[in-house]
């Protein structure tokens, strides 16, 4: 219990850590903030410098002010116990309507693909350390190789331009079929899938060789084990050993790093939600530092630490669930 | 061959592909372990025993190969059999306790959970509470406390306890040879004798012929009725224990016998083999102790040795035993 | 010609013993001449031809032209240069913060190690690419040096830790504790022994933050948001898909996949060469059995 507590807090302590100094480092930006933006309100809206200036300062509020730092960040740091983010100055809206809208598209998307990958990775992995020599265990090592070598928005890229384009197979952008109704109704869950699809290979493609090839070298050193070779000798059916015995031992290792990958593959939304135009918390995050928006680039990236720090306390607090070793009952 | 034999190997070779060639570690080895006894082999690490029992219950690495020879049980050859039919044989018919055991059960896995799918790989008409309750009786039979034991893990339970558990283990299916290898190394000398012991009493109450393979001489003394001697992939002497310890035949033996430290009496006696074990890759020629032995007679350089009978409680690989020279 | 043959020893050897590695080598090697060289070589004409834009490959332009009738090639052999300076300049800065940090923890250990290790947990917890994007955006970046500070200042901790543990282990050892007996100064220890245990392991780490900083790179600058030079291969990319729809069909193809294409085979090279000297220092690797 004690454990389980102090693990939350260094989680708390480091999300606090990373949020102020993102707040500090926004906040510290040379030149004087609203003259940029007010050169940009002048640009969109051709209106004059004292206007754009005028319009300028009222947007963006709580940025280039003249009261002392540290009293913006309690405001900021009380809004955020509160549970607000703050308000879009180029979107017009509040960042938590941005979230609400964006963060149930990333999630689908991460979650669909690291279930997908992690699988049959892990189902692979096996299957080839299971055989010394066979064609599939070259076919496997040589394709993550290869993909380990891309980077992910490559990877993106170029589906996009085979699929989407040239063969005309996937959707170019969105979450969905902008013509249809939101609904629970399979022409429209339909239309998520297939939109979705694209963005979730791109991570899939790129993912799957990892974690094979985690599981092969994990795996293969289980089957050294002596508890192994016990089970060979007791008659146990090979499937038997390679669940129970090969399987349930190598995975502990790859369960650690999941929290790893989430975190990874958090941060390679940003690109490959650009690529697809799919409206996630990377493509919103991308945008705004595209506009400038502090508010909107603060409060999602308080959200993906968030979400990296809570997946990394989760895989703590479950591991002990997949693996006695890492109880502490006394028998 | 005797009528009482439950095991017999015949000339058998064990061969392992190695980067320099093929490495031979069992040399047309051969005993017989009689039924209702506790025989044991002894020799140096590296002398070929453990593959000797690999090749016996099946489990040599990848690289290990049997080239030659006959593993009968019963009469029947388990290296023609099929696999079904070898399933029927491995813990049912032979058991084994492998060196270092503490390492041989799932870490993921309950004691209970090893039991069941045990016995479930091999009969499944036996009911989960049928096999626990079996499962108990044992052991308490190697001094445990089933309730606590079946529902434990293994990183919960210490050395010694987990050398018990897989000695009630071997025992489910209720075999009728048990095979140990160095069942005490890696335990302290209490936790040794208390094992050693428990051993006798599960060889009274249960009738089951035993064979211990390991490199402690002291162990065989304490335990075994009859036992052989390995050297360099070789069966130099097979003996009942007395005979081996009080009057031993191989000079190979003799060296062994005179370099146990007894507690009591002079450490001056004690006397180190000279020499060293030999290559695998390049055997000597002939008897291969012979670059080592005292009595090493031209012979002994370019012929291998068989057996001889000394009497009929002892068989010898020696030509200092061959009919002419024993007058 | 004592040093080359120790470069030859210590350096050449190892890579050309693994097939991998040499595959990789001459890869990375040729990349870096192309950047080197390249552009001395290649003229980059940047006038505009609005007639030419979009040409398939042909012997006057080996990848074609781009949106603006520019040679695709030209951009790309100049653009090299940009990327794998930025790329090498952070690996570079990113190597020198985790040795000092990493050797300083290791052997000082107790209080000084604590610290260290917390501050290096929260970067690691940090996910990299967005906080990158962030500070470049912020900070106007306008010049490779700069650039290349922002990418290596998250790149840095997970080598730490690592270091901190080889430095840690090794400082138990026999060899050690012999220098110390014999009087060794801390300094001679750390230089003289420590390092060049160590040495591989930071090589092969190298490469490996060489790679990872080209992929933040071109990636931060695929998003419009450091835009400071046109040949970079990630402007490229970001012209190609954002201003002039070049992917959108067929004759921009070219234009849009050659970036990609020597993007995949500089990394391509460069896991080839990390991977292959991986398994001639630790043999025990090998993944074709």
């Amino acid at each position: 219990m004690l454990r389980v507590i102090k693990r939350i807090a260094y989680s708390l302590v480091t999300i606090f850590a990373a949020t102020t100094l993102m707040f500090y480092l926004l906040h510290n930006i040379p030149g004087d903030v609203i003259d940029l933006w007010a050169y940009q309100l002048m640009e969109e809206m051709g209106l004059r410098y004292e206007d754009a200036r005028q319009v300028a300062m009222v947007m963006y509020v709580g940025y280039g002010e003249d009261r002392p730092l540290h009293i913006q960040y309690i405001e900021y740091i009380s809004n955020l116990l509160r549970g607000y983010l703050g308000f879009s100055p180029t979107f017009r809206v509040s960042v938590n309507d941005i979230v609400l809208k964006a963060l149930p598209w990333t999630l689908f998307v991460l979650s669909v693909a690291l279930i997908l990958s992690f699988s049959i990775g892990v189902i692979l992995g096996l299957a080839i350390s299971w055989r010394r020599k066979g064609i599939l265990g070259q076919v496997v090592v040589a394709y993550a190789a290869f993909t380990d070598a891309m980077p992910d928005f490559v990877t993106a890229l170029l589906l996009m331009i085979i699929f989407a384009i040239n063969l005309r197979l996937f959707p170019l952008k969105g979450a969905y079929n902008p013509t249809l109704e939101p609904g629970l109704y399979p022409a429209f869950i339909f239309s998520i899938f297939y939109h979705a699809a694209l963005p979730i290979f791109s991570y899939v493609i790129e993912h799957i060789g990892y974690w094979a090839l985690m599981m092969k070298g994990s795996a293969a050193s289980v089957l050294e084990e002596d508890f192994v070779k016990s089970a060979e000798a007791r008659g146990l059916p090979d499937k038997r050993i390679m669940t129970a015995y090969v399987g349930r031992n190598a995975v502990l290792p790859l369960v650690a790093s999941l929290a790893i990958q989430l975190g990874t593959m958090l941060g390679g939304s940003t690109l490959i939600e650009t690529v697809f135009s799919y409206p996630g918390i990377g493509y919103f995050f991308a945008e705004s530092i595209g506009r400038r928006d502090y508010p909107v680039m603060q409060g999602l990236f308080f959200l993906i630490i968030l979400g990296v720090v809570l997946a990394n306390l989760a895989v703590d607090l479950i591991y002990p669930l997949i693996d006695p070793r890492a109880r502490r009952e006394v028998s | 061959m005797s009528k009482s034999s439950l095991l017999e190997v015949k000339e058998l070779v064990v061969e392992y592909a190695v980067r320099e060639g093929r490495l031979r570690v069992v040399d047309r080895a051969s005993l017989e372990v009689p039924e209702g006894i506790i025989m044991g082999l002894v020799g140096e690490s590296g002398c070929g025993k453990s593959s000797l029992i690999d090749a016996i219950m099946g489990t040599l690495p990848p690289n290990g190969y049997i080239t030659q020879g006959q593993i009968l049980f019963k009469g029947k050859d388990l290296l023609k059999m099929s696999k079904n039919e070898l399933r029927k044989i491995r813990w049912e018919k032979i058991a084994m306790v492998f060196q270092a055991a503490q390492n041989s059960l799932n870490p993921v896995l309950k004691i209970s959970e090893h039991f069941i799918e045990t016995v479930k790989a091999h009969n499944g008409n036996l009911s989960n509470k049928d096999v626990l309750r079996k499962a108990s009786e044992l052991l308490e039979m190697v001094k445990l406390e089933p309730q606590t034991v079946l529902n434990s893990y293994p990183h919960e339970l210490s050395g010694g306890m987990k050398q018990r558990v897989i000695i009630a283990l071997s025992l489910i299916l209720d075999p009728e040879l048990l095979i140990l290898d160095e069942p005490t190394s890696a335990l302290d000398t209490f936790t040794q004798s208390a094992i050693l012991d428990m051993l006798k009493e599960i060889y009274r109450n249960k009738r089951i012929s035993m064979f211990i393979v390991t490199h402690d001489l002291p162990i065989v003394a304490k335990i075994a009725h009859k036992s052989a001697v390995m050297y360099a992939g070789k069966i130099v002497e097979i003996a009942d224990v007395r005979t081996l310890f009080y009057n031993p035949s191989h000079p190979y033996t003799k060296a062994l016998i005179e370099a146990i430290p007894s507690i009591v009496g002079d450490l001056s006696n004690r006397k180190p083999i000279p020499g060293n074990p030999p290559s695998l890759l390049n055997p000597p020629s002939g008897c291969r102790f012979h670059p080592r032995c005292p009595y090493v007679m031209e012979i002994c350089k370019e012929k291998e040795p068989p057996f001889f009978e000394v009497d009929d409680k002892d068989k010898v690989a020696c030509w200092l035993y061959s009919k002419e020279n024993r007058g | 010609m004592s040093f080359l043959t120790k470069v030859y020893y210590s350096f050449l050897r190892p890579i050309l013993a693994s097939k991998r590695a040499t595959i990789g080598f001459i890869i990375t090697i040729g990349f870096i001449l192309m950047a080197i060289i390249g552009p001395e070589i290649v003229p980059l004409d940047l006038t505009t031809r609005y007639e030419l834009r979009f040409q398939p490959p042909s012997l006057e332009h080996p990848l074609g032209t781009d949106f603006a009738g520019r040679d695709t090639f030209a951009q790309i052999v100049h653009g090299s240069r940009e990327v794998l300076l930025i790329a090498f300049l952070a690996a570079l800065y990113a190597i020198l913060i985790a040795i000092s940090v990493g050797m300083t923890s290791g052997y000082i250990g107790g209080k000084v190690d604590l610290a260290l290790m917390s501050i290096v947990d929260i970067f690691l917890t940090i996910p990299n690419f967005p906080i990158m994007l962030a500070i470049a955006a912020t900070f106007r970046v306008s010049d490779p040096a700069s650039f290349a500070a922002i990418i290596s200042i998250w790149m840095w901790a997970g080598l730490s830790r690592a270091i901190r543990a080889e430095i840690m282990s090794l400082k138990q050892k026999e060899f050690i504790e012999a220098s110390k007996v014999l009087g060794m100064s801390n300094f001679h220890i750390i230089f003289r022994e420590l390092m060049p245990n160590v040495f591989p392991y930071i090589l092969i780490n190298f490469i490996t933050m060489i790679r990872a900083a080209i992929t933040a790179s071109v990636g931060i600058m695929f998003l419009g948001v450091v835009p400071f030079k046109i040949t970079h291969w990630g402007v490229m990319l970001n012209l190609a898909l954002f201003q002039s729809g070049a992917i959108y069909f067929k004759e921009g193809i070219y234009y849009a996949l050659s970036p990609l294409i020597f993007i995949v085979l500089l990394e391509f090279g460069a896991v080839n060469l990390s991977h292959g000297l991986e398994e001639v220092f630790n043999p025990r690797l090998k993944t074709y059995e």
